[in-house]
C-alpha cells in the first residue's frame, strides 16, 4: 500500500514527563507518541504509570516536567479545557456518571447543541442518545431515560465510553476500557475503536490485557514502575512472552497455578440449589450443585445473570427457590443464615458493597466476624491477632492495619476483602469478578489463595467474564445466558470457543 | 512482645490515635488558645470558678443531648427534633410532677416520651427508609406543636423541694448534674470505641450496603441511635426542669442549632463514619463559652447566632481544606 495519507510525524508526541506523587516518582523521564488512525496501547502493572501519563496527557494532572507537542507545535495542557480544546479526551477507569441522572443526561449533560435558550431539547437528547446505544447494540437493554444508577458496572463503563465517542476527539484515550465489559461487549468496543481509526483518530489504549492488545493495537508502549522498557514499538514485531517479561520484569510461568490434585467424582455435594428466581426476573429457575473441595465457575455474557444468581443463593437479594448446605435446607434465605452455614461471598464492586473506605484495615477486615458475633463488646486482642495470621496468608502488602483501607492498592484491597470473608472459615466461598481491575502479580497471587483454599476443602464458586481466569481456575464451568444455566463445561472440555458459543446462542 | 517491639507498637498505637484525631486535638488547641485571651479580655470574671460552673451548667443539657446527635450523625444521620422532644418531654414530666408531686413518676413519663419519639424517628428513617433530615423536620414540627396543645401555653412550676437536688446540689462541690455529664460521656464512649453497637454505627456510616452484605441487622444499627438520643434527651429535659424548677413550652429552641453545632465543630463528618465523643465534648465546650465570654463582653445578645453559626462555618471550612490539601 502508498499511502502517504497517513504523516509520519506524529499528532500528539510528549517528551521526557516527569511526574511526582509525594517524594515517589509515578512518571521518570517516560516519551511517547501518538498517530493519526493508529491505535497505541500503553501497557505496565497497575502502579506502572500508565494511567498516569493518561491523565497527563487528557489534563487531569499535570506533569512536573516534561513538554507535549501537538502536530509538533508545543502546547500547555494546564487542564482537562486545554485538552478538550485541542480535541484529546480520555475515558476513565473510574465512572464519571451522575447518577441521579438519566443516560441521556449523562451523555448530554454539558452539550450546548442540546440546549436552546436555557430550555433542554429533551426529544433530540433521546433520540441521539438512542442511536448512540445501538452502536453497542444496547439500544433494547437500556433506555436512555433509565438512572445511572440502575445499570450494571457494564453499562456504566459503556455510557462512560459513549460520552467520549460522541465528542468527535481527534485524539482519544481509554483507561482501562475492557476491564468491566464481557468478551462479546469489548468485541464491539474494539469495531467501534476501529472505526474512530479509520475516521482517523489518534487512539491510545491504556491495558493490561495482552490477548486484546494484539488484537486492536498497532504499536506499544510499556511502563514499569514509572521507567519507560518499551518506547513505540510495533507490536508485529514483539511478541507475547517480551511484553509479560518487560512489564513484570521477569517471565510469569503459570498464570493460574495448579492444586494437588483433582477434585474426585464422587466427592460430596455441599451445596445444592433449586429453581432459584429473583423478583426481577433477571434469574429464572436456576438449580446447579457445587461439590467438596471444586471450583465451580460461572460465566456468560453481562446480562446473564450470573451476579444475580449468587446474589439470590447468598441470600443478599430476595429470591425464591430452595438453597441446600449439607443436604439441609436454608430455611429462610438471608445473609445471616448464609453466614451460620458457613457460605461467604465476596461481591464485585469492592468499593460499592465492599469495603468501608473511611474506616482502618483492621476494622474491614474484622466487620464480619464482629457483626455476626453476638459479643456486646468485641475482644480487640483476638481481632488483631486473626487479621495478622490472615495478612500472613493472604501476603496482604501493607505498614499498619490501623491505616485506612485506601492506603492499600487495588490487589490488596481485594485481599482484604477475601480476608473479611475467610475469618469467618467458611466452607463455601462465593467470590465475584475476584481480579477484576487489579495487576497480573496480584492476580496470580488471588488465583494461589483460591487453589490453596480449595486444596484445604473449600468449595468455591467463582464469577468472572474473564474467559481465561475461568478455564484456568474451575474444574467446572456453567454458562449463563438471559438468567438460565445453557451449559455445563468440564474442565477438559472448555475452551473459549465453546463458552462463547454457549454464551451467545445456547 | 519483646521490649522493643511493644514500644514501638505503643508509639505506632499513639501515632494513629493522633493522626485520626487530627481535628478533635486542633479544636481543642484552638479552645485554649480561645479561654487563654478570653481570661485576659474579659478578666477577671471569665476564668473564676463562679463563671466556669456558670457556663457548665448551661450547657449540661447541650452536653448530654450532643452525645446522641454523635452517634446519629456518624450512621450518616441527622436529629433535628432533639430540641422540641425536650419540650414535650419536659412539659409532659413537668406536668406529672404539678399533678402527682411524684419525683419518679415524673422522671420515667419524662424518659419514656423522649425515647419514643427517638424510636418514632428511628423506625421511620431505618425501617421505612425515610431520609433522616425529612423525619426529624417532621418530629420536631410535630412535637413542637404537641406540646402547646398539652399545656395550653401555660408553664408550670411549684415542684417538690428535692426535685432541685440535681439541678442546683453538688457533691464535695461539684454539682450532681456535672458528674451526670461526665458519667454519660465516658458510658458514651465506652459504646463508640469499645462496643459492636459502636462499631456498627461507623461502619453504617461509612458504607451502609457493605455492612447489610456482611449479615449485620443494619436496620437495628440505624433506630438505636435515634432511640439514644431520644432517651438522652428524656434526661436532659429533667436536668433542665430540675436547675429551672419549671417547665414552659419554649425549652430547647437554641439545641438543634447547639448539639449539631458542637458535633460538627468536633470533628465529626456529616458524611457519616468518622467522629468522636472527645470531639463533641470540646464543640459543647467552645460555643458555651463563646455565648458566656460575648455576654461578659457586653455584646447584645442578638449576635450570639451570627458568632455560634459562624464557627459551624469556619469549622466546617477549616476541616474541608484539609481534606482538599490531601487529596492533591
Amino acid at each position: 500500500m502508498s499511502t502517504p495519507s497517513i504523516p509520519n510525524t506524529p499528532l500528539l508526541r510528549a517528551e521526557n514527563i516527569v511526574k511526582r506523587f509525594g517524594g515517589i516518582a509515578a512518571l521518570d523521564d517516560v516519551r511517547i507518541e501518538l498517530h493519526k488512525g493508529r491505535v497505541h496501547a500503553l501497557m505496565g502493572e497497575n502502579g506502572a504509570g500508565k494511567s498516569t501519563l493518561g491523565k497527563i496527557i487528557s489534563g487531569i494532572y499535570k506533569a512536573d516536567e516534561g513538554q507535549v507537542f501537538f502536530e509538533e507545535r508545543p502546547v500547555q495542557i494546564e487542564n482537562t479545557r486545554d485538552a478538550s480544546s485541542l480535541g484529546i479526551s480520555i475515558v476513565l477507569q473510574e465512572f464519571n456518571l451522575v447518577g441521579r441522572l438519566s443516560v441521556a443526561e449523562n451523555l448530554f449533560l454539558n452539550d450546548p447543541a442540546y440546549c436552546r435558550g436555557g430550555l433542554m431539547d429533551f426529544s433530540k437528547m433521546y433520540e441521539d442518545s438512542h442511536s448512540l446505544l445501538k452502536l453497542f447494540d444496547m439500544d433494547r437493554m437500556v433506555h436512555p431515560r433509565q438512572k445511572v444508577e440502575a445499570l450494571s458496572v457494564a453499562e456504566m463503563q459503556i455510557v462512560e465510553i459513549l460520552k467520549a465517542v460522541k465528542r468527535n476527539s481527534r485524539v482519544m484515550i481509554f483507561d482501562e476500557p475492557t476491564a468491566a465489559l464481557s468478551q462479546a461487549e469489548a468485541k464491539k468496543l474494539f469495531s467501534i475503536i476501529n472505526d474512530l481509526k479509520s475516521q482517523g483518530v489518534a487512539i491510545a489504549i491504556v491495558s493490561h490485557r495482552i490477548e486484546e492488545i494484539y488484537q486492536i493495537a498497532d504499536t506499544v508502549t510499556v511502563l514499569r514502575d514509572g521507567k519507560q522498557m518499551i518506547d513505540g514499538a510495533k507490536l508485529s514485531d514483539i511478541n507475547e512472552n517480551q511484553l509479560v517479561s518487560a512489564m513484570v520484569g521477569r517471565e510469569i510461568v503459570d498464570l493460574y497455578g495448579a492444586r494437588s490434585s483433582a477434585v474426585p467424582d464422587e466427592a460430596p455435594v455441599i451445596l445444592e440449589t433449586r429453581n432459584i428466581s429473583d423478583k426481577k426476573g433477571r434469574v429464572k429457575g436456576v438449580s446447579f450443585s457445587l461439590k467438596k473441595g471444586e471450583i465451580l465457575g460461572i460465566t456468560g455474557l453481562v446480562g446473564a445473570g450470573r451476579s444475580e444468581l449468587i446474589r439470590c443463593v447468598f441470600g443478599a437479594d430476595a429470591a425464591n427457590g430452595e438453597v441446600y448446605v449439607n443436604g439441609r435446607r436454608i430455611n429462610r434465605l438471608g445473609v445471616r443464615s448464609s453466614i451460620a452455614n458457613r457460605i461467604s461471598m465476596a461481591p464485585e464492586d469492592r468499593k460499592r458493597d465492599g469495603l468501608l473506605l473511611p474506616i482502618s484495615i483492621l476494622r474491614n477486615m474484622t466487620m464480619v466476624k464482629v457483626g455476626f458475633e453476638r459479643n456486646i463488646a468485641p475482644n480487640q486482642k483476638v481481632e488483631r491477632k486473626l487479621s495478622a495470621s490472615l495478612v500472613e496468608k493472604l501476603q496482604i502488602k501493607l505498614n499498619d492495619m490501623n491505616s485506612p483501607i485506601l492506603s492499600l492498592s487495588g490487589g490488596n484491597q481485594q485481599k482484604v476483602m477475601l480476608a473479611k470473608w475467610l475469618m469467618m472459615n467458611p466452607e463455601i466461598l462465593i467470590v465475584d469478578e475476584p481480579t477484576r481491575g487489579i495487576d497480573i502479580s496480584a492476580k496470580s497471587e488471588i488465583y494461589s489463595i483460591l487453589n490453596k483454599l480449595a486444596d484445604e476443602g473449600v468449595s468455591i464458586l467463582m464469577v468472572s467474564s474473564e474467559m481465561p481466569e475461568i478455564i484456568g481456575m474451575c474444574d467446572r464451568i456453567l454458562v449463563m445466558r438471559d438468567g438460565r444455566i445453557v451449559k455445563e463445561l468440564k474442565r477438559h472440555e472448555a475452551s473459549e470457543e465453546a463458552i462463547a458459543y454457549s454464551a451467545m446462542m445456547g | 512482645m519483646k521490649d522493643g517491639e511493644k514500644l514501638n507498637f505503643i508509639r505506632e498505637n499513639f501515632r494513629w490515635g493522633f493522626k485520626n484525631y487530627t481535628t478533635e486535638f486542633s479544636m481543642l488547641v484552638i479552645f485554649i488558645v480561645f479561654f487563654a485571651i478570653m481570661s485576659f479580655a474579659a478578666a477577671p470574671y471569665f476564668s473564676r470558678v463562679n463563671n466556669i460552673l456558670n457556663v457548665i451548667s448551661q450547657i449540661a443539657v447541650t452536653a448530654i443531648i450532643a452525645i446522641g446527635q454523635t452517634y446519629v450523625i456518624i450512621t450518616a444521620g441527622i436529629d433535628l427534633s432533639v430540641g422540641s422532644i425536650l419540650a414535650l418531654s419536659g412539659m409532659l414530666g413537668g406536668m406529672t410532677l404539678f399533678y402527682q408531686q411524684n419525683i419518679f413518676v415524673a422522671m420515667a413519663v419524662a424518659i419514656l416520651t423522649a425515647a419514643a419519639a427517638g424510636l418514632f424517628n428511628g423506625l421511620l428513617v431505618g425501617v421505612a427508609k425515610i431520609p433522616a433530615f425529612i423525619v426529624t423536620l417532621g418530629t420536631m414540627g410535630i412535637a413542637s406543636s404537641l406540646t402547646y396543645v398539652i399545656s395550653n401555653g401555660n408553664s408550670y412550676a411549684q415542684f417538690p423541694k428535692v426535685y432541685s437536688a440535681l439541678g442546683n446540689d453538688a457533691l464535695f462541690g461539684v454539682p450532681y448534674y456535672l458528674i451526670l455529664v461526665i458519667l454519660l460521656f465516658v458510658i458514651g464512649s465506652f459504646v463508640l470505641v469499645k462496643t459492636k453497637l459502636g462499631r456498627m454505627l461507623y461502619a453504617i456510616g461509612s458504607n451502609e450496603e457493605a455492612v447489610r452484605l456482611s449479615g449485620v441487622n443494619v436496620k437495628l444499627y440505624i433506630v438505636l441511635p435515634y432511640v439514644i438520643t431520644g432517651f438522652l434527651t428524656g434526661i436532659a429535659a429533667i436536668v433542665n426542669s430540675s436547675r429551672l424548677m419549671a417547665v414552659d413550652p419554649t425549652m430547647g429552641k437554641d439545641l438543634q442549632m447547639d448539639t449539631l453545632a458542637a458535633v460538627v465543630i468536633g470533628g465529626t463528618s456529616l458524611a457519616g463514619g468518622r467522629g468522636s465523643l472527645f470531639g463533641t465534648a470540646i464543640g459543647v465546650l467552645l460555643i458555651g463559652f463563646l455565648r458566656n465570654s460575648l455576654n461578659l463582653l457586653g455584646v447584645n445578645p442578638f449576635w450570639q447566632g451570627t458568632a455560634v453559626g459562624g464557627v459551624i462555618i469556619v469549622a466546617v471550612l477549616a476541616e474541608r481544606l484539609r481534606t482538599l490539601r490531601q487529596e492533591r
